[in-house]
């Protein structure tokens, strides 16, 4: 059995903890519609990979948060700046009508899509008349 | 409802963008010469947030845009000018679709850069990644900034 155990140099990537106290937040844009059997979030979140988005649900508040390279990111010079930088942040209340297990999310492109079910009490029934 | 950071620059591209756009039609209209129209610019509803930050071998370009498929990505470059132009698409939209909230901007768009002289056009290199662009363009070597060695006698 080879014993060898190798130096491996493992930098701590910042968790979210720490980025939200040090480091500068943004709010996405976002889009939001809905259809019969849902809403829809869609948050623009460019620069930020898949493992760097958290979305937390609690008291149903709804916490989108996405990091991205912030200590790169502050040390350029720059020649021309129109974005802002900084970590993605947004919170949204969320109804009762939403049915909460069901919440599903996706990362395309930088664009976060966030899918929030109704509940079946409040999707829009048409009620017959015999 | 949440608060989002007024960012005056996203508001301002797009003012200039009505103003450009408004002076270009009454010059055609009444102007002499024939404009030199670029139609991705006449079309463009929306220009992409740009950052440019240099290094010592290069200027580096960063566009946002999230939500852009790369075949509805065109960049191209002419005359000392870099120009990058496209579409994002809606999500389709049935009829039973109803809008809160549209803060993202879609439609096509477009942003050109005249490159300085010390840009070495023949080796920009791009690549897409996470809804971001970023262009690369080396500096000429004779733009570099160099140590001048001072020998004492």
């Amino acid at each position: 059995m080879n014993e060898q155990q190798e130096m491996v140099n493992v930098q701590e990537k910042r968790s979210f903890e720490e980025a939200l106290e040090r480091e500068s937040w943004v709010a996405p844009l976002v889009d939001i519609y809905e259809t019969s059997d849902e809403y829809v979030i869609l948050a623009n979140m460019p620069g930020v990979a898949k493992d760097e988005v958290k979305i937390k649900l609690e008291d149903g508040n709804l916490v989108l948060m996405g990091l991205i390279n912030f200590e790169e990111a502050k040390g350029r010079k720059y020649t021309l700046k129109e974005t802002e930088t900084g970590n993605y942040y947004r919170k949204f209340k969320i109804s009762d009508g939403v049915d909460e297990s069901k919440i599903s999310a996706n990362l395309e492109e930088g664009v976060l899509k966030v899918i929030l079910p109704k509940h079946e009490r409040v999707k829009p029934k048409t009620i017959e008349i015999k | 409802m949440s608060l989002i950071k007024w960012n005056p620059a996203r508001e301002l591209l797009n003012v200039e963008r009505e103003f450009g756009k408004l002076f270009k039609d009454f010059e055609g209209r009444f102007g002499f010469g024939k404009s030199d129209v670029d139609e991705s610019y006449e079309n463009a509803v929306w220009s992409p947030l740009t950052d440019i930050h240099e290094t010592e071998n290069e200027f580096k370009l960063q566009l946002d845009l999230p939500g852009v498929k790369k075949d509805d990505l065109k960049i191209a470059f002419s005359d000392g000018e870099l120009k990058i132009s496209g579409e994002r698409k809606y999500e389709k939209e049935d009829k039973n679709t109803k809008y809160h909230r549209i803060e993202r901007a879609f439609g096509k768009y477009y942003r050109s850069f005249t490159l300085p002289k010390s840009a070495d056009a023949e080796k920009i290199k791009a690549e897409f990644k996470d809804g971001q662009l970023l262009i690369v363009i080396p500096k000429r070597e004779e733009a570099k900034p160099k140590e001048i060695a001072i020998s004492v006698n």
